[in-house]
């Protein structure tokens, strides 16, 4: 098996991230929705897709994309999860 | 091409591609401006099963400047709809299309028009136009038997002298693409060519690259006063208020993914610019591939960041080496290094009052690519594909009309000719004022109309399939 670098390992995470999460993380995502953003009600409430897209662990810095907005959170602790999750 | 697949990323993104824009005082309909966006360039006609289309996931929008700071005061935004008729076929058309809500035709597209009035601090939209109809594609005989009925009924009206049409149309910029990118050949001057110590060539006449392909049209005929600051609609040349600057763009959502359950893609996220339009051949032939993809993503009012490659035009450099001896003078204009300001003037900022008699379309210091149309200058009784240098104010760099011969006058500017504006001491090379690619509105297979929307009825596929 091909070993991946930790920079390639990170794009495609943040790939698999971005492709595969509609619809997970709205469910996950309710704890920082909660606390921070303030889109939640509107987004969820209209039944539309979010896609995050994890733009680096470490930092916690994630971009999330729902009908025409762009919400950018910063959440350490829930991009550990969504890195964790998507092991 | 005038900006047809002009730099990589758009290369691959047809329906999201501006290929050419116009910007005019409407000949025939007084006190009215028209303006016409391309997409979707390169149209074989002979597209069956799936003919072409606009995308219904971009925003395609015409904007207006009318206060010189390179940002929209106006926009007008277009959203496209496909509709299916008839799900148990695999063909476009189950018979003639005879009229625009034909049941026979099984997959139309309607759009949406709204206007968006930009204030300091906010914006307004309004939707001027809801639900309306595209034409079908010029199919062949049998199947859009009575074409230049079925598109004249594609063309609405909004109300107070304002209308619309969004479809297909013949692609009307004629440019020798096959020639000019085999290194900068220009037929009529074949024999002038360095040829690279290959076979020496020999002048001919040019061949017309999109004679036989189509494109799709967006175009809007509007009062003049519905884009100028303060309504101005008056004769004053000199006036800064009649003077608009116009660009077209297309957007992308940010976010595309493929969703495996629905089996479709689903888009989110807030929109981004891929494509834009101002002048014509900006970049395509000024700006440097590394940066082509950039300049799509910015906008007018950033566009002093690319202003080095419209003073320092790297074509301008080229010619005298590609056609040795031809061009001295301007071989001597770029060894004294001297920036082009003249072309700074004809394409970032419009040229101020002086520069030619009675003329003037100017916005200010602000660089910014936009077509620059003053407003108060009528259409010419006699009209000149050439335009300003051919004497006719009323013709490009003032908009662009449909016929206008931009290939030419852009060649002939980087040249030189225009320098001779600015720098009464500069001469022009004989040859300069001459240049062409060999082609004018006559090496078009279909005429041009005289009315709205202008451009011709699209070939057909049965009797233009690919050439």
């Amino acid at each position: 098996m091909t070993s991946l670098s930790p920079v390639s390992r990170r794009r495609l995470l943040r790939g698999a991230l971005a492709v595969g999460a509609a619809g997970v993380v709205g469910g996950v995502a309710v704890e920082a929705f909660t606390t921070g953003a303030s889109a939640q009600t509107t987004s969820q409430a209209s039944g539309e897709p979010v896609v995050a897209h994890v733009r680096d662990v470490a930092s916690g810095d994630i971009d999330l994309f729902v009908g025409e907005r762009l919400v950018r959170i910063k959440d350490p602790q829930l991009a550990a999860r969504l890195a964790q999750a998507a092991r | 091409m005038s900006s047809h697949r002009e730099a990589p990323e758009i290369s691959q993104d047809p329906v999201a591609d501006s290929a050419d824009l116009y910007a005019f005082v409407s000949p025939d309909v007084a006190n009215t401006v028209t303006l016409i966006a391309n997409y979707v360039p390169l149209q074989s006609p002979a597209a069956g099963p799936n003919f072409w289309e606009f995308g219904e996931d971009v925003l395609y929008e015409i904007n207006i400047d009318n206060d010189g700071d390179g940002q929209p005061n106006v926009t007008y935004q277009f959203r496209f709809k496909t509709e299916l008729g008839n799900n148990n076929t695999f063909l476009y058309n189950t018979g003639p299309i005879e009229s625009i809500d034909s049941k026979n035709w099984n997959r139309k597209q309607f759009y949406d028009v709204t206007k968006v009035v930009h204030g300091n601090n906010q914006a307004s939209a309004q939707t001027i136009g809801k639900h309306l109809a595209s034409p079908p594609c010029n199919i062949g005989p049998l199947s859009t038997p009575n074409y230049n009925g079925l598109a004249q009924q594609a063309v609405h009206d909004l109300g107070g002298g304002r209308k619309v049409f969004a479809g297909q149309r013949s692609d009307g910029f004629y440019v020798d693409l096959g020639a000019i990118f085999d290194l900068g050949r220009l037929r009529p001057f074949d024999a002038a060519h360095n040829n690279f110590g290959l076979a020496k060539l020999v002048n001919s006449g040019g061949v017309n690259a999109t004679k036989d392909l189509n494109v799709h049209t967006i175009a809007l005929q509007v009062p003049i006063s519905d884009l100028t600051r303060g309504g101005y609609n008056a004769k004053d040349v000199n006036n800064p208020a009649a003077v608009i600057g116009v660009w077209t763009a297309a957007s992308r959502q940010q976010v595309k993914l493929w969703d495996d359950v629905k089996r479709k893609h689903e888009y989110s996220g807030p929109w981004n610019q891929v494509s834009r339009l101002g002048n014509p051949l900006v970049n395509e032939v000024l700006i440097p591939m590394s940066r082509k993809d950039e300049w799509n993503r910015s906008q007018p009012s950033e566009d002093k960041n690319f202003a080095q490659f419209v003073t320092k035009p790297e074509l301008a450099g080229l010619l005298p080496v590609l056609y040795p001896g031809a061009f001295p003078n301007l071989d001597a204009l770029n060894k004294a290094n001297k920036s082009r300001d003249d072309l700074a003037a004809v394409l970032l900022t419009g040229l101020p009052s002086g520069v030619v008699n009675g003329f003037q379309n100017n916005t200010g210091h602000v660089q910014a690519d936009m077509l620059r149309l003053n407003t108060a200058i009528p259409p010419s009784a006699k009209p000149n594909i050439l335009g300003l240098v051919g004497g006719d104010p009323a013709g490009f760099p003032n908009g662009r009309r449909v016929y206008d011969d931009v290939v030419s006058v852009e060649l002939r500017a980087i040249a030189g000719v225009t320098f001779a504006l600015i720098d009464k001491n500069f001469k022009p090379d004989a040859v300069a004022g001459q240049l062409t690619d060999g082609l004018t509105p006559a090496n078009l297979n279909i005429p041009f109309m005289p009315h709205f929307p202008y451009l011709g009825i699209p070939h057909d596929g049965f009797d233009d399939p690919a050439k």
